[in-house]
Formats: C-alpha cells, sequence, structure tokens
C-alpha cells in the first residue's frame, strides 16, 4: 500500500523534490543521491503517473513524428530544385534534379568491375566514412534516356565533374515527363526566329502565356463542346431506344423515332465537323510553335510549345522568384486536373470527390443516427431488446470496413443500382447508370459504415439531457414529440455534432470500402458539372485516399509520383482538420448557446 | 413510554440521555398513538370549496407503497402548504396531481383525484389538457436551452400559437407577475441558461403561470435560493394567490406559516393533520404535528 500525505507532498516528481532544495545546501554526491531517491520514490509510489504519462509521451511524439514527416515531404514538394551536370568517369554526363541522398556500403563485387582508380577511391571514402554518399538524380528525357531517375555514387564523379548550368532549362510538359536542357533555336512555323540561348528564353517568355491560352482553347473546344454534342446525340439516341422498347421495333412511332433520330443526326453532324475544323484550325496555331533544345549530352530534339506547361531556369533564380513558381505549382496542384497518370498536375478532382462524398455522407448519416437513437433512448422501454440492438449496433463499429465496401457493391449497385436502371434507364441498359459505383452509393456505404458513430454518440447526448428538463416541458402540457424536438435535442445537439464530427473524420480516411463502390483512379467527369440535371449522383469520382494508394503503390513510376503522394497526404489531413474545424467551432457555438456559461 | 404519553402536549421533552429507548422509537410511537385519530381534518376547511379534491388516494412505486389513504380538498385560490418530514411522500403527492408520476415506470394507483369534481383517472380525461390547466415548479430551476423570452411562452409554444403580438403580451404579463420583468426586459433573447439561480427560478415560475393556469403545484420551490429571492417569490405568492390555486411544498416552517392560507401535514405516506394554516401552527390538535413544527424531529 502506497503511503499517504507526506510522502506525497516531498515526492510528487523529480522536478518539484530538486526546486524545493535551496541551492548549495547539499554537496553535490548527496544532492544527487537524494534526487535519484525522490525519483525512485516518486515513480515507485506513482506507477501510474508514470505508465500513463509515459505512454502518452510515445503516443504524441508519433503523431507529432508523422504529421511532421507528412508536413515536411508534402510541402517541399512544390519547390523548384537546382539542375546539377555531373559528368562520371566514364564519361556519361549525368543531368537533372537531386531528389534524395543516402550512404551506402556498396556490394564487393560491385566495386571489382570498377577500374583501379576508382576503386581506390571507392576505397577510400569508404575507409574515411564507412559509407558512400549517393544521390538519386530526376534525369528527365524520358524519351532519349528511357529512365527519370538515376543513382550517381560519389565514387563515380569524374573529378571537378560537377556544375550547375546557369543556362539550363527545366520543362515541364502535358506527356513524357521532364525535360532538363540546353535552348538552341526558336521555330515558328519552320522557320527559326530566334537563336542563342538567351535570345530564345526571350521569345519563350514572350510566347508561351499565347500557347498556353491556345491550348485551354483547344482543350475547351475538344472537351466541352465536342461533349456536348455527344451527349445530345446520346439522348437522342436514347429517346429512340426507349420509344422502341415502349412501342416495339415495328411500330409507327419507332420508325417516325427514327426518321426524326436521323434528321437531328445529319444535323449533328454537321455541327460535330464544323466543330472539328475549328479544332483544327487552333491546333495548327499552337503547333507552329517549337523549341530546338540539346540536353547535356549533346543530343537534340525539338519540343512543341503546347506541350509546355512550365519552363524555368533554376540555377539563376533567386529564393523569392523560386517562390513564385513553388506557389504557382501549389495552386496548380489545388486547381488542376492531373497529367502524367497522376504523377503530375493537380487534384482537384480528388478534393472536390473527398469533400461532395463526406458532405454527402453526413447528410445521410446523421439524420438516421439521430432518429435511431432517439428512439433507442427516448421511446424504446429499457429490456434486453434494447440492449442486443445496442449491442449491435457496437459491433457493427467493429466490422471492418472493407466488408461494408462489399455490402455496398452487392446491395446498392448490384440490387438497388440495377433495379432503379431496369427501371427508369432501360433504354441505356445493359450499360449500367446507377448499376454500379457512383458517388451516391459510395456515401451511402461509407454512412453506414459511420451510422454507430454517429448513434453512439447522440445516444450519449441524450442520455445527457438531464430529466428535469424534460419533465419541466411535460409539467407545461407538452407530448413527447414536442418535448424531444424542442427541448432535449436542441439540448443534445453539441453532442450530436460530436458524432458527426467523429462520423467525417472516420469516413473522409476511408478508402477500402471505396474501392468497390465507385471511386476510380481518373474521373473524365466531376459529380457536378454544367449539364442538366447538373449533380450526377451516379458518376464514379476521385478520392484522395485513393489517390494516396494509387500513386504511391499503384504508379509506372513510384518515385517521380513520391512527392504528390506526400502532398496528397498532406492536403488529405488538412481537409479532415478543416472539415473537424468547422464543426468544432459550429459545436462550441451551439454549447455556448444550449449549456449557459454560468450557474 | 407511558411516561411521555402522560405529559400534555405542550411538554413534549427530549428524552434522558440514559434512557435505554432511542428518540426515533418514541417519534413512532407517537405516530402511531396519533395515526388512530388522524387524519384531523380542522372544521375550518369545510366551509372552503374545493378545487382538487383525493379520496382516498394511495400510490405505489412498484412494489412499494409511498402514500397511504389520503383523502383531502384543496380550497379554490388559496394557498395550501403541503409539511412533513423528507421522504413522506410530499412531492409524490404533488405530482399525482397532474399526473406527473405517469413518466415513471411502475407506479400503480388506487382511490381518486377530482378536479372540479371530474376524475383525472378517466379513460376520457386527457392528461396534455390537465397539465395545461396545472402550472408546476420543481425544487430545481429547470430552465429550458432557448432564450428568456422562448422560455416563458413554451405552454403558448406548444399549443401552436404564433402571433407574436399574443406571445409577447404574454411574456410580458407573466414575467411581471413573477417579478422578473425589470430584470430580464433587456435580455429577453440571451440564452435562459445566463440567468442566476434565482433568475432562473422566477422564470419557471413566470413558465408556469404563462399558460394561465388554474392550478400551480409548487414543490420546494425556495430551496435553492437565498434569502432575497426567497422574499422576492414569498411576495409573489401573495399576489398570485386568489386569482390561482397555489399548492406549496415545503421544508420550511416559518415559509408555511408565512405564506400560506392552509397547512397539511405529512407523515410516513399518510395526512396528519390539514386545517388553517394558522390553527395549525397555534393549536394543533396532533402532538406529532406539535413536535414537528417546533422543530423536534423530522
Ligand atoms: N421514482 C421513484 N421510485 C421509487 N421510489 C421512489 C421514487 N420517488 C420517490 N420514491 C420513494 O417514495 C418516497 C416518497 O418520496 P418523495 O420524493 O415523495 O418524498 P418527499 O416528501 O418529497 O421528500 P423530500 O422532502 O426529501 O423531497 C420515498 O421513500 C422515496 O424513496
Ligand atoms: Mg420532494
Amino acid at each position: 500500500m502506497m503511503s499517504y500525505p507526506p510522502q506525497q507532498e516531498t515526492f510528487s516528481g523529480p522536478e518539484a523534490s530538486s526546486e524545493r532544495m535551496p541551492p548549495g545546501s547539499f554537496i553535490t554526491g548527496g544532492r544527487e543521491q537524494f534526487r535519484t531517491a525522490a525519483w525512485l520514490a516518486a515513480a515507485y509510489n506513482e506507477p501510474g503517473l508514470w505508465l500513463t504519462g509515459g505512454a502518452l509521451v510515445v503516443a504524441m511524439g508519433m503523431i507529432i513524428l508523422l504529421l511532421g514527416y507528412i508536413a515536411w515531404e508534402g510541402l517541399a514538394a512544390f519547390w523548384p530544385r537546382n539542375v546539377v551536370q555531373i559528368q562520371l568517369f566514364d564519361g556519361t554526363i549525368v543531368c537533372g534534379e537531386v531528389v534524395r541522398v543516402e550512404r551506402y556500403v556498396p556490394q564487393p563485387s560491385l566495386l571489382e568491375t570498377l577500374p583501379d582508380e576508382i576503386r581506390q577511391k571507392a576505397q577510400r571514402l569508404l575507409g574515411d566514412h564507412g559509407s558512400i554518399r549517393r544521390r538519386l538524380v530526376r534525369i528527365g528525357n524520358y524519351e532519349l534516356t528511357g529512365e527519370h531517375f538515376r543513382w550517381v555514387s560519389d565514387f563515380e564523379i569524374a573529378s571537378d565533374g560537377e556544375s550547375y548550368p546557369a543556362s539550363i532549362t527545366v520543362f515541364e510538359r502535358r506527356a513524357w515527363g521532364r525535360f532538363f536542357g540546353f535552348l538552341q533555336d526558336f521555330v515558328t512555323a519552320e522557320q527559326v526566329v530566334a537563336s542563342g540561348s538567351e535570345r530564345v528564353w526571350e521569345e519563350l517568355t514572350r510566347v508561351h502565356p499565347q500557347a498556353l491560352a491556345l491550348w485551354k482553347k483547344l482543350r475547351k473546344l475538344e472537351w466541352r463542346d465536342m461533349g456536348r454534342i455527344n451527349h445530345r446525340m446520346e439522348k437522342a439516341r436514347l429517346q429512340l431506344r426507349k420509344v422502341e422498347l415502349d412501342y416495339g421495333e415495328e411500330s409507327p412511332e419507332a420508325a417516325r423515332g427514327r426518321a426524326e433520330w436521323e434528321k437531328l443526326q445529319a444535323a449533328l453532324e454537321s455541327e460535330a465537323a464544323e466543330l472539328r475544323q475549328q479544332i483544327e484550325l487552333v491546333r495548327n496555331r499552337l503547333t507552329q510553335w517549337a523549341l530546338r533544345v540539346s540536353t547535356a549530352d549533346g543530343r537534340e530534339t525539338t519540343l512543341l510549345l503546347g506541350d509546355i506547361v512550365r519552363a524555368y531556369q533554376p540555377n539563376r533564380l533567386f529564393w523569392w522568384q523560386k517562390l513564385a513558381i513553388y506557389r504557382a505549382r501549389v495552386w496548380e496542384f489545388l486547381t488542376d486536373e492531373p497529367r502524367e497518370a497522376n504523377s503530375e498536375g493537380g487534384v482537384f478532382p480528388a478534393i472536390f470527390g473527398t469533400v461532395l462524398m463526406t458532405l454527402l455522407m453526413s447528410i445521410g448519416v446523421v439524420p438516421f443516427g439521430v432518429v435511431a437513437a432517439l428512439y433507442l433512448r427516448e421511446y424504446a422501454k429499457s429490456g434486453w431488446a434494447v440492449s442486443a440492438v445496442r449491442i449491435a449496433v457496437n459491433n457493427l463499429a467493429g466490422v471492418p470496413s472493407i466488408v461494408f465496401g462489399v455490402f455496398g457493391l452487392g446491395f446498392f449497385c448490384y440490387t438497388v443500382g440495377a433495379t432503379i436502371d431496369q427501371l427508369f434507364f432501360s433504354a441505356r441498359l445493359p450499360a449500367p447508370t446507377y448499376g454500379s459505383g457512383g458517388i451516391l452509393w459510395a456515401s451511402l456505404t461509407l454512412a453506414l459504415l459511420t451510422l454507430p458513430v454517429v448513434i453512439v454518440a447522440t445516444e450519449e447526448a441524450l442520455a445527457a439531457v438531464p430529466n428535469s428538463m424534460r419533465e419541466g416541458s411535460y409539467a407545461c402540457g407538452a407530448t413527447k414529440w414536442q418535448t424531444i424536438r424542442r427541448v432535449v435535442l436542441p439540448r443534445a445537439m453539441p453532442g450530436v455534432l460530436t458524432g458527426m464530427i467523429l462520423a467525417m473524420a472516420r469516413g473522409a480516411g476511408e478508402v477500402a470500402p471505396l474501392m468497390l463502390v465507385g471511386v476510380v483512379k481518373l474521373a473524365p467527369e466531376l459529380p457536378i458539372d454544367d449539364q442538366f440535371p447538373f449533380f450526377h449522383p451516379e458518376r464514379s469520382f476521385m478520392h484522395l485516399g485513393f489517390h494516396i494508394y494509387d500513386l504511391g503503390f499503384q504508379s509506372q513510376n513510384a518515385e517521380a509520383a513520391r512527392p504528390m503522394v506526400f502532398a496528397t497526404a498532406l492536403l488529405l489531413v488538412l481537409i479532415i482538420f478543416t472539415l473537424n474545424l468547422a464543426a468544432i467551432f459550429i459545436r462550441a457555438r451551439l454549447r455556448r448557446r444550449f449549456l449557459g456559461a454560468r450557474f | 413510554m407511558s411516561s411521555v404519553h402522560n405529559h400534555t402536549i405542550n411538554k413534549v421533552e427530549n428524552p434522558p440521555a440514559n434512557n435505554s429507548q432511542s428518540w426515533e422509537q418514541l417519534q413512532l410511537d407517537l405516530f402511531e398513538e396519533d395515526l388512530k385519530q388522524a387524519p384531523v381534518v380542522h372544521p375550518g376547511l369545510a366551509k372552503e370549496p374545493a378545487i382538487i379534491e383525493l379520496d382516498h388516494f394511495g400510490l405505489w412505486y412498484g412494489k412499494k407503497k409511498v402514500l397511504h389513504d389520503i383523502s383531502m380538498a384543496i380550497p379554490r385560490g388559496k394557498i395550501t402548504a403541503i409539511i412533513g418530514p423528507s421522504g413522506c411522500g410530499k412531492s409524490s403527492l404533488i405530482r399525482s396531481i397532474n399526473r406527473m408520476n405517469d413518466l415513471l415506470d411502475g407506479v400503480r394507483y388506487e382511490g381518486d383525484i377530482r378536479v372540479h369534481g371530474e376524475s383525472i383517472f378517466s379513460a376520457s380525461h386527457d392528461v396534455i389538457e390537465l397539465r395545461k390547466r396545472m402550472g408546476m415548479v420543481f425544487q430545481k430551476p429547470n430552465p429550458f436551452p432557448m432564450s428568456v423570452f422562448e422560455n416563458v411562452v413554451y405552454p403558448l409554444r406548444i399549443d401552436g400559437i404564433r402571433n407574436r403580438t399574443i406571445l409577447e403580451q404574454a411574456c410580458e404579463r407573466a414575467l411581471r407577475a413573477a417579478a422578473l420583468w425589470e430584470e430580464v426586459k433587456d435580455r429577453l433573447h440571451t440564452s435562459a441558461l445566463e440567468l442566476s439561480g434565482g433568475q432562473q427560478q422566477r422564470l419557471c415560475i413566470a413558465r408556469a403561470i404563462a399558460g394561465d393556469p388554474e392550478v400551480l403545484l409548487l414543490d420546494e420551490p425556495c430551496s435553492a435560493l437565498d434569502p432575497v429571492a426567497t422574499a422576492k417569490i414569498e411576495d409573489l405568492f401573495d399576489s398570485l394567490a386568489g386569482q390561482y390555486t397555489l399548492v406549496i411544498v415545503t421544508h420550511n416552517m416559518q415559509q408555511a406559516s408565512r405564506v400560506s392560507d392552509f397547512t397539511a401535514l405529512l407523515y410516513l405516506g399518510r395526512l396528519l393533520e390539514f386545517g388553517p394554516t394558522v390553527e395549525l401552527f397555534s393549536r394543533p390538535k396532533l402532538r406529532t404535528t406539535e413536535a414537528y413544527i417546533t422543530g423536534r424531529f423530522g
């Protein structure tokens, strides 16, 4: 048994006890001894304190470490790095951005293959430091080199082989990844209009905005306008199909429909042909501009200006100029669509999908959860049945999320969705409309997954409403429903919101079930757009959590996608954090309103 | 034991310290003796018109019987105090009058309670209607989590009244009647939970009278209040009497004697004595009553 007041007073902790001793009143040894004894006694007397405190420190430390790592890597992902040019001992020239540095001990068999001089250098380095530094260089120029990255060990570098050429230019392209090279000529309509690094750079900075604008226009024509024509054609075809299904293929209605359809098709065709012509025009204008560039190892190639997203010369930029590029890249990341198999560009569709799905899920889960909890707490007579339901609800929270995914696929997509398709979208069959994964089914699946969270939180909130309030309401002659609606629910609202926050945090971060019910790695269209009926709950969507998984583990070029993985993870954490913060803010306001500030 | 009984009514004494019998035992004996005569209803009550009549009323919580055979007539427009030691069933009694006990599981009644001669337990009687006719104030203030205004007009709201002017008039009238208007008229739309305890209790009284009931049932309304707030609320009762019938449960003898017209003493679930307050306090007919009101036990 612990001995209480006196010891607690003296041995409340190592800091406390050493503080109380006047400085210099003990010789050092005695003081040390006393301190150790006090510390041990404190640890002995309060094992709970040390155990719990220690556990907390470990947990917090791990969380901070994780978040800090994600934040650091995620924020560093967009920084334009300098481009290094390295000449190796065998004459190879490696040029690109250093993305990672590490130390390693090379295999002896590798060293054997090296020329004597280099091997001696390697062994010397190994002798001095015990390991050798190597750097991962993003070399780009994939169409020429066939690889994106290359490791360079220190001993491979020829003497004085490392430099940072000022005029090297980095191109971010729409395809083939980055390009590192030197500017040679600027070509407009097959005519060289500028030569030499400086002049070409000037011309490039002048023309590039025009090229970007044209590209945007081209994309709009190809995607939106062409898409609209296709959409109308599809709609007309579906109408015809419906008529055929309703009246039979041989009926006069169907024949009339077919005639109409042919007329419309002809009209749309000519419209499309016109549009194609326009597109061709714009494309020709865009492709007139080209750059002749040479790589560090002397190979020459031509880049179309229309393919270039951004060009900069990092080695001559000051940090504030780099900051401008950084800002532009972050903005692109947040607002643009992905390109290059998601490893470049933005994640806007994924942000949109995540937020929309989380909101839909909340709309789905909160009313259901609250009503269920109201029944359990306010209406049901307590007994074994209610206890059984409660246990079942709690167990639901422990079911692996993938099981919910399977259920969602089987129930929502294949049963409910297929029925909806049979009833309302029969013309489009066998292509599914609601019969396959979509944002609605994904939201409902997650709503089911987070239902226990909301029910449990609401039940707790309802249980915390003092009975005296209910009695006060009944005494005024209120019915049960009036009491619940006017007194109990408002008072329980902050607790309900807590449940919603927990559900949202859980739902926004969930990936596994979504993979079955509607998340895709690249969705061509957002679930909300300018085409009637504007909200398309049947469409599949992109999601940040799945994006992380896809980039990090499914990508062809995992190393290039690495920065995006961190940036996306950081963004997901921030979004969940913001959603939570918003809900916490609302809850705090409600609390002030409903629970009162003083007594 | 017999020696105690032989004392005259004004001389109930503390027992000698060396007496082997406990004081509690003496009380019980005294009570048993008195119970043979109980309930003693003073003749002064007979001429009062009754609004609520309890008729051999009994109440069980599950297997436990907490009220036994209570018959009393509560006079209309008067203040009736119910006193008695803790746990004697005062709250149970007052909660039976507007059937608040229905909300508890395992409650059973026997006998009858009539309001205006009509049984409140008959199938045709609407509980909601009954409760609307009786305002109730509880021991601890229980304002709702809404604004002062909404709290007061709550009984009107649940009646579906939306008319702003009617609500505002009712609110002001009730708050004035509860002597709270001056204090809250500038903060009608702030949360009622920000009021002080005494203000909250007066707010609950305002809420109870806002629906214009006939009867006010008050269960120790001042037990959580300081003397100043208590005095204010007692003044309030005075001004409410006549228009309303008040039934007040109280632990405080002074309060009962100050504010009430009639007083009933409950003991162990039984009605012992019921009469005009002045008579009951100055010339109690039972020795238990006498012992209780002089503070010898309870
Ligand atoms: N909900 C209940 N379930 C079971 N027994 C109850 C319940 N409420 C009260 N009782 C019992 O009924 C008896 C009378 O209780 P009641 O609350 O009416 O006493 P009271 O006179 O109001 O006491 P006090 O002055 O302390 O408020 C007590 O013995 C109490 O234990
Ligand atoms: Mg009581």
